[in-house]
């Protein structure tokens, strides 16, 4: 069964997520925000080909029930 | 009789290191040549004043180099210096996220399919970033076939984790 995933391809599209995987061909040199680096917050930018996906835990349904 | 036990012979020379400042002494122009050949054979006071000058400098200048001392001294300070930049400099490359080459399988879909089911047969809960770093595939390639894999009721998000997390 071919389940194609939801694309957001247009300016200004956001993902918002605990966890995100991205693959791209650049990415930039993290950055702190001033003020914040206690919280950890970094910012990068990711250049050229960038996909990002937010992710969940999978697990096996045979394996759970069992 | 001589006996020759109080006797120095003088075997070799060594320059006195006061050649530089004998030049400096010894460097007069035209005007004291001509003196010199005249009726006075005498350096005048300006003369003098001027070379008592040059020799001030130099001594002040010789003054200005560090004995050996506090050449060593200032070694060691310096490796010290040295060995506090290198620690803190490993302490910064610990803090820096490590990166890691994966060289990424050309598989078809099935092939990476069957390899993602395997994974996920051995009870663990995955992410998409997990098999694609495992199973060294591509990321897109992970996330559709999850998809897949979660449409045909194959594998499901784990909750249990989520709730832990969230």
């Amino acid at each position: 069964m071919k389940v194609s995933p939801k694309l957001h391809r247009e300016l200004g599209d956001a993902l918002l997520a605990d966890r995100i995987a991205v693959r791209a061909h650049d990415i930039d040199k993290v950055r702190y925000g001033e003020g914040s680096h206690r919280d950890r917050i970094q910012f990068t930018t990711l250049r050229h080909s960038v996909y990002c996906v937010i992710e969940a835990p999978l697990k096996s349904v045979l394996q759970r029930k069992s | 009789m001589r006996s020759g036990a109080g006797e120095v012979q003088i075997t070799e020379t060594r320059p006195f290191p006061i050649g530089l400042i004998a030049n400096l002494l010894v460097r007069f122009d035209e005007s004291e040549r001509s003196s010199l050949l005249g009726d006075s054979a005498g350096f005048t006071l300006e003369d003098i004043r001027e070379k008592v000058q040059r020799v001030n400098e130099l001594t002040q200048a010789v003054r200005g180099i560090p004995s050996f001392p506090n050449m060593i001294l200032e070694n060691v300070l310096l490796r010290q210096e040295v060995e506090q930049i290198k620690q803190r400099l490993s302490e910064l490359e610990e803090r820096i996220p490590e990166e890691k080459v994966i060289v990424l399988k050309e598989i078809s879909m099935e092939e990476a399919k069957e390899e993602i089911r395997q994974l996920f047969s051995s009870g663990r809960t995955l992410y998409y970033s997990d098999i694609a770093e495992e199973l060294r595939l591509d990321l897109k390639l992970v996330v559709d076939i999850c998809l897949e894999l979660q449409a045909s009721g194959e594998v499901e998000i784990d909750e249990s984790v989520t709730k832990v997390t969230s």
